[in-house]
């Protein structure tokens, strides 16, 4: 009699703690949901404040670029008083610097919005090998205007990416302008992909001065200055952040990006992604 | 100067609340051949295109008062005034900031800051076919 | 209030945090722990009212802890374990291990807070203060 007492009080006590576990565990996922929710709102405010800011500060230093570049443009037409040559020649040096920071400026709000990451991207399938066709068209005449060859070494059909097309192309813009750069004239900028069942790889490849082997992971890095580029500019001030984006681009659609070089045998930047059917 | 003197000068309404932009743009219009009217912010905009009538409009996005956006989509909604070509000027062309531009009903847009040369390529595109750019 | 709080985690940011929200709760007495046997030589020493004992611990864990904190009473010693994840099994195991509650630990700490002071109502009613 006494052993069945004991038994039911321990079965008593087992089901006494299961309760109170259980009702416990159910408090704890109401609370973490409405932490959850704070939190979610927490990081609508930040990126509200972040879009805030690059609106701003782009209105801000667009402004007076802008007047800059107009008040040069202005004097240059002679309308203001007859321009010297060494007159033309320092404007056009202040000009050259404005359009420097305002690539520059671009740049920087663009890496700041893929680095919120709440970038607008609209993704869609597309097919990168036509992709990639248009944009090198696109880049012709700036090529012949620098007397160097843009080649393009097509393979197979490519098969088709899941991403941002608008980024994809902001990554070959970048790659090819900056080995437009970088190539003397007489050289030759060749753009060749292939690809497997599961990637797609694509190279650009320059004729240009090379890079030194400590900085090619470093060119990646925002605002590196690489000592051994050579542009008409004079040495290089730094490749800014084109490259930065180039990366954080290819994390978004879950690739990478690298550079392969030896000094005096040019340079490959090669981009790899998974293709829609892999993602 | 235009060559086939199709009639009177064409008229531009510059909608630009920073002086030294209009001024900029002033000069330079009135280099190339063109009348230019001026106005500080986008209600005096709105009222400057309604009672002028301009061959064009040249307005920036963002102004005090009613800004570029919301009077681009006042003059295009106006009988008045829809035929008036509407070439916006932006200051945040980064990686698809364009779509304001877009949607406010604008015929072009330009992002600051821009050649000369590009904002006469657009404006003879949109009102001076003839015209031989200097 | 001087009712004395012991916290033993060993995650450095939610005992710098919690001890801030207690003192901010007004309460002013608080030690802390790294681990489970560090925490017990602190409990043995100071003799706490209160303890918060996260439930994943290095070395002895956190059920172990409270089971020996427990022990060394006095009886109306209160015990609060605390997670950053809900489990009903983990629950089920502080329970049997002896502990007064399980509260998981959020971006504030307020439900932990919380718990503490509800115990605290209880630790007072049902003693007198020395």
């Amino acid at each position: 009699m006494k052993n069945e007492n004991q038994e039911i009080a321990r079965l008593q006590k087992e089901l006494g703690d299961m309760q109170w576990a259980s009702q416990k565990t159910n408090d704890g996922i109401k609370i973490l949901y409405k932490d959850l929710e704070r939190k979610n709102e927490e990081l609508k405010k930040l990126d509200r404040l972040r879009s805030k800011f690059v609106a701003t500060v782009s209105h801000e230093l667009r402004t007076p670029l802008t007047i800059i570049v107009q008040a040069i443009e202005n004097l240059l037409t002679g309308a203001f008083g007859p321009v010297t040559d060494s007159q033309r020649l320092w404007l056009g040096r202040i000009n050259d610097n404005a359009d420097h920071l305002n690539g520059l400026l671009s740049e920087i709000l663009d890496l700041s919005k893929l680095e919120g990451g709440q970038e607008e991207r609209k993704l869609e399938c597309f097919d990168i090998g036509e992709l990639i066709h248009r944009s090198i068209d696109n880049m012709q005449p700036l090529a012949q205007n620098k007397n160097v060859a843009l080649v393009l070494k097509t393979s197979n059909k490519l098969p088709k990416i899941w991403g941002s097309s608008r980024q994809l192309i902001q990554v070959i813009t970048n790659l090819v302008g900056n080995a437009l750069k970088f190539t003397p004239p007489k050289g030759q900028i060749e753009i060749a992909f292939e690809n497997n069942e599961s990637n797609v790889r694509v190279s650009v490849s320059d004729t240009g001065p090379g890079i030194n082997r400590e900085d090619l992971e470093k060119i990646f890095d925002p605002f590196v200055q690489s000592e051994n580029g050579h542009s008409e500019h004079g040495p290089t001030k730094g490749i800014g952040l084109g490259l930065t984006i180039c990366r954080e681009i290819m994390t978004l659609h879950k690739g990478r990006i690298w550079a392969e070089s030896e000094p005096g045998r040019g340079s490959h930047f090669i981009f790899e992604m998974p293709t829609e059917r892999k993602q | 100067m235009s060559f086939f003197g199709f009639g009177k000068k064409k008229k531009i309404l510059v909608v630009e609340d920073e002086p030294y932009i209009a001024q900029g743009l002033e000069a330079r219009l009135q280099l190339e051949g063109y009348d230019v009217i001026t106005a500080g912010d986008g209600k005096e905009g709105v009222s400057q295109a309604r009672s002028e009538r301009p061959d064009l409009v040249i307005m920036d996005l963002m102004m005090p008062k009613v800004n570029g956006f919301d009077a681009c989509k006042m003059l295009k909604a106006d009988d008045k005034t829809k035929k008036i070509p509407i070439i916006v000027l932006t200051a945040m062309k980064t990686l698809g900031n364009t779509d304001d531009a877009f949607t406010s009903g604008a015929d072009a847009f330009l992002a600051k800051p821009f050649k000369n040369e590009r904002l006469l390529e657009k404006i003879q595109k949109l009102i001076d076919p003839y015209k031989e750019l200097k | 209030m001087n009712k004395r709080i012991l916290i033993i985690d060993d995650d450095h940011v939610d005992q710098k945090m919690m001890k801030k929200s207690l003192e901010k709760a007004g309460f002013q007495i608080i030690f802390t722990a790294d681990s489970g046997e560090k925490g017990l030589e602190v409990a043995r020493r100071e003799k706490p009212q209160v303890v918060i004992v996260d439930t994943l611990l290095p070395g002895m864990d956190g059920h172990e802890t409270c089971r020996q904190i427990k022990q060394l009473g006095p009886d109306d010693l209160k015990i609060i374990a605390t997670t950053g994840a809900v489990d009903a099994v983990d629950a089920g195991r502080a329970r049997k291990a002896g502990a007064d509650d399980y509260v998981v630990k959020t971006i504030d700490y307020a439900y932990v807070i919380a718990a503490v002071q509800k115990v605290i109502n209880e630790h007072s009613e049902n003693s007198v203060e020395k």
